[in-house]
């Protein structure tokens, strides 16, 4: 069964393994900002994290697992990341049903500690910047169901780790396990809950996939990675709540009725602090794990965390637009703009289509800009982006302002008051050629000949560039 | 605000640790809460927001 170690061992060159210490405070998190800046997105695999109070933990922690498009792309069988909307865009229609394993076949219970035996602490849990409130577990699936259908759902939400078993817990006000928690709230009950962390990528990527509800995210997750995820019943819940047999960790408990405590704050995605907020908590009932499970950690607000969430993003994006012009070829949300932009590539649109499908793309919640561009600018490099911003758009003309539309979460420019934002859509087409097959009436791009382009290769071949200036 | 439609106006809160006096970024739900306690993210002092040292809203 693939899980995350066969993963490891097939990209065993993308991992820089340091062999020093590193301290769970910070330094992590820090070499993966330096990485990012020079743009090296290899996996980190820290096999001595110095916890704390000094000590080195037994347990190794894997980050920046997801900082790579490519290796991300390929994790989901994807050859080229450059055409992952449209291979995501079908992911929920390739959903294989999971299996059930007996416990005996579940590398995750080789460890079970419950009750008092349980000891967040003892995860190597990062505390990642500055102002953060403390060690949070950022890589978490967390898994609850609806109580009217008995479906479950996923999704990744911060954790801090406050105690031996207690976790604040972050749970934005529409997610779907916000929903299902509810549901438990208003008969007085607590809200059963199980935590899973670390396993093959294509199963973390496909958990995240946007559904309706309640929808259960195992079919897709197995359909990302290929075959059937094998499901244990979890110790506390039993079957009421499975989780993947081969994870690293599971944490289960309870999100105790009613209440709600100050959570935060937490660097976030968009490269600013989330503030203090009332969350609910988590009260641990047990933690199981392979005897020698790896920590997977997730950097937030980095390539890391940016890449799988965006490259979900395109292919929800994509399945909104294209239904809107059948002239989009693909889709990017790029990293630069966070979650708030997502690019639009056209082919030949007939008038209007542009607009039609920035008008779909635009109502997908997270996004607060979409820009639409044709096939001749690469839309995976901002730089060409920028440059038809700058030569293709007439501001009085290619803007449309969209008012009255639902709050992008956690966007550090929000009004303080109200709950709806303007957003803007931007057409950086171009106009079209009076008929097909001749020149469009825009002034054409400066160009040199193939011919020419080779010849400078040539003389660029084998040469070291790297102390040229920048 | 309304008179001035364009104007830059700040969105985040503040509060500031009566123990240590760290501040930190709190959301305006929370502040609103007088029964549940602000935690400081430096010293990890409770306290109801109430007995803040100092709050800065916007």
């Amino acid at each position: 069964m693939p899980d995350l170690r066969t993963y490891l061992h097939e990209i065993d060159n993308a991992i820089f393994r340091p062999e020093a210490p590193m301290s769970v405070v910070q330094e992590i998190t820090a070499l993966q900002h330096v990485m990012a800046a020079k743009n090296a997105n290899p996996a980190i695999f820290v096999r001595q994290p110095k916890l704390p109070d000094g000590s080195i933990s037994d347990m190794p922690v894997l980050t920046n697992l997801f900082a790579s498009r490519e290796l991300s792309a390929k994790a989901l069988g994807i050859d080229d990341h450059r055409q992952s909307a449209k291979a995501l865009a079908g992911l929920s229609s390739k959903a294989i049903d999971p299996v059930v394993v007996a416990e005996a076949d579940a590398p995750v219970r080789e460890i079970v500690q419950r009750g008092d035996e349980a000891d967040l602490l003892s995860l190597p849990a990062l505390r990642q910047h500055m102002g953060d409130a403390g060690h949070y577990v950022t890589c978490g699936h967390i898994v609850t169901y609806d109580p009217d259908t008995g479906i479950d759902n996923m999704g990744i939400q911060r954790l801090w780790v406050r105690g031996p078993r207690l976790m604040g817990c972050y749970m934005l006000e529409t997610s779907h396990n916000m929903v299902n928690l509810r549901k438990f709230w208003a008969k007085g009950e607590p809200c059963p809950v199980a935590i899973w962390v670390g396993h093959h990528p294509a199963v973390e990527m496909g958990a995240q996939t946007k559904l309706g509800y309640p929808a259960s995210h195992w079919g897709v997750a197995g359909g990302a990675l290929g075959e059937a995820l094998r499901l244990v019943p979890s110790v506390t819940h039993g079957d009421k709540i499975m989780v993947p047999a081969d994870a690293e960790i599971v944490i289960e408990g309870f999100l105790p009725a009613g209440r709600i405590e100050a959570e935060g704050p937490f660097a976030e995605f968009s490269g600013y602090q989330g503030p203090q907020i009332p969350n609910p908590v988590v009260e641990v009932t047990c933690i199981t794990r392979r005897a020698d499970a790896i920590y997977h950690d997730c950097g937030s607000g980095l390539p890391d965390h940016l890449v799988p969430d965006n490259m979900g993003m395109e292919g929800f994006i994509y399945a909104l637009a294209r239904q809107a012009s059948p002239s989009l070829i693909n889709v990017h949300v790029p990293v630069s703009g966070r979650r708030f932009h997502a690019y639009l590539q056209f082919k030949d649109p007939r008038p209007g289509e542009v607009r039609d499908a920035m008008m779909a793309a635009i109502s997908f919640r997270r996004l607060k800009a979409v820009f639409a561009f044709d096939e001749d600018i690469d839309i995976f490099d901002d730089r060409q982006a920028m440059w038809a911003l700058a030569t293709r758009v007439q501001w009085h003309r290619d803007v449309m302002r969209l008012d009255g539309l639902t709050l992008a979460p956690l966007d550090p420019s929000a009004p303080a008051t109200g709950n709806t934002i303007t957003k803007a859509a931007i057409d950086a087409t171009l106009p079209p050629a009076a008929r097909p097959g001749q020149p469009k009436p825009m002034a054409p791009r400066n160009r040199v000949s193939d011919e020419a382009r080779a010849a400078a290769e040539r003389v660029l071949d084998g040469i070291d560039m790297t102390d040229w200036p920048a | 605000m309304a008179d001035a439609p364009f104007e830059k106006t700040g969105n985040a809160n503040w509060a500031q640790c009566p123990a240590c006096d760290h501040w930190f970024h709190v959301a305006t739900s929370l502040l609103s809460m007088p029964d549940v306690d602000l935690i400081c993210p430096d010293c990890g002092k409770n306290f109801p927001p109430a007995e803040a040292a100092a709050v800065i809203r916007n």
